[in-house]
């Protein structure tokens, strides 16, 4: 056997096209033929306007769906503060879920019609290589080369722009439910009014609930309904009281605002713990803001 | 102002300068099909930009270039490298020369097949000397011990 650099130089003799400068200028000035690219890269005008439009129904079917569940309508609250916002999502799902199923079927057929391109790839030629170009199309070259044909990459360029403003669209959607989100948080200094009240009661505080408190308070449970006065010297002789705060929704905004938190009491006279949910209402009043009603909704002792 | 015949000619020279090295380079990395493509598609880019090519240093290293973002269009053959009846070639050598790395063979076909020298082939690739010395090397030890073992086996 000669020696490998010696079967190398044979091998690539034998195998490999050389190229001369009629063939370039034939290539340069002929009509191409439909360039053999990978499979994935062969998209139709149709298949790239059903996939644009799809993730954009998509995106939007899903941004709208996730905004109707999870952020909480905030005028839905009455007086009281009793109220759900889950149901903006009954409300509007219906046509959130039929924007959704379209932005799916026509991603579907997008990609079906993508798929469909490809196997017709498969199809013109061999499995593992194609004529590049199609004879017929071939022509002599013809007089002086100054100018030479340009590749249309117009649908490339389109499909861009379109994938960039649709994720543009969709950033912005997305930064606007992230923005809407602020809605759930409290100023700090209602978030400090709302403190100081749970401290007044777990630290067994008259000064400091009167404090916190408007004179206008009002706490109501299913035992009955008490004004400042007397629910301050209720909290200022609790021998020992306690509650754990779970998860806590704002329910409204602006003045005043609704805090509805659920909450575990537990009560030294009864040993036990008892569930249920606390709908706080805090207003501004010179300035400062004040809890003016809580509203006790559960177990009772 | 330079005459359009005369630029002619100057681009003929220098396909037939460049186009050995760049041929058997593209042929190395993407297998002979593919690298024959975008060989063409590669000169023909310099053919469009000749009034660039022309005042390049070093046209086949960036032709190279170029003939790697060409190849990239294109549906690679499961097989890089297709069987061969070459006379005195060991029929697993396709097999082996898909086995290196795109640079070892590279390295490999143009300096120990062709005789081209580190240089060049630094140039080509866009590596430094030494890189290339030791694709090279590589390569061929990598080919040598496996045909060696099979002509003993």
């Amino acid at each position: 056997m000669p020696e490998v650099e010696t079967q190398i130089r044979a091998y690539f003799d034998e195998v490999v096209e050389r190229v001369t400068d009629e063939d370039i200028r034939i290539r340069a000035t002929t009509e191409r033929g439909i360039p053999i690219r990978s499979p994935r890269f062969q998209i139709r005008p149709i298949a790239a306007v059903a996939i644009g439009f799809g993730i954009a129904m998509t995106v939007l079917g899903g941004v709208f769906i996730a905004e109707a569940w999870f952020v909480p309508e905030t005028a839905d609250v009455a007086g009281n503060g009793v109220g759900s916002s889950t149901g903006n999502a009954e409300r509007h799902s219906p046509g959130l879920l039929l924007l959704l199923m379209a932005g799916f079927g026509l991603l579907a057929f997008g990609m079906w019609s993508v798929r469909r391109s490809a196997g017709d790839v498969r199809q013109r030629g061999d499995d593992d290589m194609q004529t590049i170009e199609r004879p017929e199309t071939l022509q002599a070259p013809s007089g002086e080369l100054t100018r030479l044909r340009k590749r249309n990459r117009l649908l490339g360029w389109a499909v861009v722009i379109l994938a960039v403003a649709v994720m543009g669209l969709g950033a912005w959607l997305i930064s606007d439910v992230v923005a809407s989100d602020d809605l759930t948080t409290v100023p700090a200094e209602v978030d400090a009014a709302l403190e100081t009240y749970n401290a007044a009661w777990l630290e067994t505080n008259r000064a400091a609930f009167l404090d916190a408190t408007t004179e206008e308070y009002t706490f109501a449970s299913d035992q009955g309904t008490y004004g400042q006065a007397s629910q301050a010297s209720q909290v200022g002789v609790l021998a020992y009281f306690e509650f754990e705060l779970f998860e806590r929704v704002i329910m409204g905004d602006g003045n005043p605002y609704y805090v509805a938190s659920e909450q575990r009491v537990r009560f030294a006279s009864a040993g036990t713990w008892y569930d249920g949910v606390s709908i706080v209402t805090l207003v501004e009043t010179d300035g400062t803001w004040k809890v003016a009603q809580h509203t006790w909704v559960g177990e009772v002792p | 102002m330079r005459d359009e015949s005369s630029e002619d000619q100057a681009f003929t020279r220098f396909v037939k300068e460049a186009e050995p090295r760049l041929s058997h380079a593209l042929a190395a990395a993407y297998g002979p099909e593919v690298g024959a493509e975008a060989t063409a598609d590669a000169f023909v880019w310099a053919w469009e930009h000749w009034d660039r090519v022309r005042d390049m240093k070093n046209a086949a290293g960036y032709l190279y270039r170029v003939g790697q973002s060409k190849a990239r269009r294109y549906f690679r053959p499961r097989k890089l490298f297709p069987s061969a009846g070459a006379d005195g070639v060991d029929a697993t050598l396709p097999i082996l020369l898909e086995e290196l790395s795109k640079n070892q063979r590279v390295a490999t076909v143009l300096i120990h097949a062709y005789g081209y020298t580190e240089r060049e082939t630094a140039d080509i690739l866009g590596l430094s000397r030494w890189t290339v010395r030791t694709h090279a090397e590589r390569g061929l030890a990598r080919l040598q011990e496996a045909l060696g073992v099979k002509a003993h086996a």
